[in-house]
């Protein structure tokens, strides 16, 4: 067994024990803490798929910022009240849509012919490419995120707001 | 190597956790973290196609870019949201919500 499989292995099956973990937890701060660990394993997965920038940044963006945002608006609201459940009644009905996505998309994807997609074969690009993609050729798209993110900012504060 | 099979099963078996937990929470806090769920298991399929069909350019990991840029807002103004409601009415349930239904 090669070293690359393996890590890939552990890592999933870390962020899928995680992902279920945060699925049956009934405490609302574990379950942050499982989607922290399955965010930080995730960044895993994309450095095996040599995207150092973007586990980075998945590093920073998600288990520093995004959990921590969590982690204060759970304590802001924690309530005293401590419901017995935490699923609504529909419950069942949600496992069978996501069964019948999941069957109807693995199969599929484990049956197609990937051609020479399917193993890798070709020397990876590296960071100075996407970098350079971002500042010239997708400067209009990249300066639109920023307007975009100015606007959460500003919705955001509005929303939170206390109103008189 | 991993072949890519490996990697979009993932991705699969991460999504359909997050439909589930998104359709399935009482807590709106827990709806938004199954939500997170869902947008990070797309950006695995972009990152594993990006590296698998078009190395050098780099295509899927720019979308990504801007995934996660539009994450940061949904995150950002679901909280905010998910505040104003609390301080509205007092509690987080889902099934309280129903204001709308007619």
């Amino acid at each position: 067994m090669n070293i690359p499989l393996f890590l890939f292995f552990a890592m999933s099956i870390l962020i899928i024990y995680c992902a279920l973990a945060l699925m049956v937890s009934r405490n609302i701060v574990h379950c942050v803490f499982y989607l922290l660990v399955a965010l930080i394993a995730l960044a895993g997965i994309y450095w095996l798929l040599d995207a150092q920038f973007l586990a980075g940044v998945q590093v920073f963006i998600y288990a520093g910022a995004v959990t921590v945002l969590l982690l204060f608006v759970i304590m802001l609201t924690m309530t005293t009240q401590k419901s017995t459940t935490i699923e609504v009644k529909q419950s069942p009905v949600a496992i069978f849509i996501a069964g019948i996505f999941w069957v109807s998309m693995i199969i599929p994807l484990n049956t197609t012919n990937w051609g020479k997609a399917r193993m890798l074969n070709q020397k990876p690009g590296q960071t100075i490419d996407l970098a350079t993609a971002l500042f010239t050729k997708q400067a209009l798209p990249f300066e639109i995120a920023g307007v975009v993110l100015l606007a959460a900012l500003i919705g955001a504060i509005y929303l939170a707001k206390e109103t008189k | 190597m991993i072949p890519i099979n490996y990697f979009l099963t993932l991705s699969i078996t991460l999504f359909s956790i997050g439909i589930y937990g998104a359709l399935s929470k009482r807590n709106i806090i827990l709806v938004l973290l199954s939500i997170e769920l869902m947008l990070n298991s797309v950006n695995i399929n972009f990152i594993a196609f990006s590296r698998y069909v078009t190395p050098k350019v780099m295509t899927g990991q720019l979308f990504v870019t801007f995934t996660m840029v539009v994450t940061a807002c949904e995150i950002g103004v679901g909280l905010a949201i998910v505040l104003s409601l609390f301080r509205l009415s007092g509690n987080l349930n889902t099934d309280k919500y129903n204001q709308l239904k007619g």
